[in-house]
């Protein structure tokens, strides 16, 4: 499948916070550390941490402060999604994406899923806010190396009722979703957010795990509210039973649903 | 790539006799009226969300409500006007109304309300599209308002932007 495509190159400074992830013996220290050559990227992690999503009741102004927090694992998965920023934000223009739009889908995605995690009790929320962020990298692999055979596969195609991930299998023999998932793997991140990437569209094709779940309502919430859409519109099948899955009823889902804009606005900035 | 001229509001903003036009942005969950004529109100991505646009020429002025969601059952007090139909088209009237603007002259314009494929009403993610609609077109006959113009339902999000000047609506899908 990988045969002619490029894959983005993994942030120098991901790789470093992945090798601290891979390490049994890794410390906070270790983390800091890894973290210290990007003060651009501390930044953007300090933005997350200090976000309605936590609402701390004082600033969180450094990584010792924020790992004092949150704990070191949920410290590195943060600091995992904030250093993909600069990769998602470049535009997709095979998806009709104008630079930020993608990064402002991750993010949106990102909080939904995290907020979803908590209300359905899962254990480790930034993990799902890491799975959520990265979970459409395939659509930048696919935008960047396709971009002419994207507008001569689907020009014309109308608006149809085939799921867009269908179409993209279709045309081009995979969709974003397993080019997301063959990415993520390259890049050395764990099976378990691989799986979460490669069937985010596909629940049903597989039983899958609630994290795979959690990133299938979290991207919905994406769509649905507005965030970084593209030329794929709202062209996915939505699987009622995830939300069974997950234990959220009608109620708790609005509350969270409400909270996504405020959450994006602190993280993202303005959307665009 | 779309450039900044490929977005609805372009052709507002490139009127003759209102050179110094500017887009002002609103966003999901936000209610913004203005009497302004060199203003451009501009909501974009609009999904299942549903845009309200009010204009009443008389008094020039005009408004949008970005509303996310059918009704304010959830309690949330940091959540803003525009949120939740009932709340939003509320805030978005007596806000007209501070603008001189009455209703018996708004001209209204329904914008969104897009849901993923095989949506039910039911479905409070992927049927939301269509909750936001039925929950905005009650709101507005109860309060016999009447719809000129409707840009609803699909799966594509929308672009539009409000010249407050003449009312003029520009409606673009992704």
């Amino acid at each position: 499948m990988r045969a002619g495509i490029r894959l983005p190159v993994l942030p120098h400074v991901a790789a470093a916070v992945i090798e601290v992830a891979d390490s049994p013996r890794a410390s906070a220290d270790d983390l800091r550390e890894a973290m210290s050559t990007d003060q651009a990227l501390v930044a953007k992690l300090l933005r997350v941490v200090n976000s309605p999503m936590y609402s701390p009741r004082q600033p969180v102004t450094t990584v010792t402060h924020a790992i004092a927090f949150l704990g070191f694992e949920s410290v590195r998965n943060l600091a995992l999604a904030a250093s993909f920023s600069d990769v998602l934000t470049s535009g997709a223009a095979g998806y009709g994406l104008e630079p930020g739009q993608l990064w402002s889908h991750s993010v949106a995605v990102g909080c939904a899923t995290k907020l979803l995690s908590e209300a359905a009790k899962y254990p480790q929320p930034e993990e799902a806010f890491l799975a959520g962020v990265i979970h459409d990298v395939g659509k930048l692999v696919l935008s960047v190396n396709m971009e002419r055979e994207y507008g001569g596969a689907f020009a014309g195609r109308g608006s149809g009722d085939r799921p867009f991930d269908e179409a993209e299998r279709a045309c081009l023999g995979f969709c974003h979703a397993e080019a997301g998932a063959a990415v993520a793997s390259d890049w050395g991140l764990p099976k378990l957010l691989c799986d979460a990437i490669r069937w985010h569209h596909s629940l049903d094709a597989n039983g899958s795990g609630l994290l795979t779940h959690l990133v299938h309502v979290g991207d919905a919430i994406g769509l649905v509210l507005g965030y970084g859409i593209g030329r794929d519109g709202l062209e996915y099948r939505f699987c009622r039973g995830a939300l069974q899955a997950l234990g959220v009823g009608d109620q708790q889902l609005a509350g969270l649903m409400a909270a996504v804009p405020r959450a994006v606005r602190r993280i993202a900035g303005s959307r665009t | 790539m779309m450039g900044p001229d490929a977005w609805p509001t372009a052709s507002l903003l490139r009127r003759r006799s209102c050179p110094m036009a500017r887009r002002v942005l609103v966003e999901q969950s936000q209610v913004v009226v203005s009497n302004n004529p060199e203003e451009v109100l501009e909501a974009r991505g609009i999904a299942s969300c549903v845009a309200v646009c009010v204009h009443d020429a008389r008094a020039r002025a005009g408004g949008i409500a970005y509303i996310m969601m059918p009704s304010s059952l959830v309690e949330d007090e940091g959540c803003p006007a525009g949120a939740f139909a009932d709340r939003a088209v509320r805030t978005l009237m007596s806000q007209m109304a501070t603008k001189e603007a009455s209703s018996e002259n708004c001209q209204i314009t329904l914008v969104g309300g897009a849901e993923m494929l095989g949506a039910t009403a039911s479905d409070a993610v992927s049927g939301l599209g269509r909750r936001n609609i039925q929950a905005v077109e009650s709101l507005l006959r109860t309060r016999r308002l009447g719809v000129a113009n409707r840009h609803l339902g699909g799966h594509r999000a929308r672009d539009v932007g409000l010249r407050i000047a003449d009312g003029q609506i520009a409606v673009a899908e992704r």
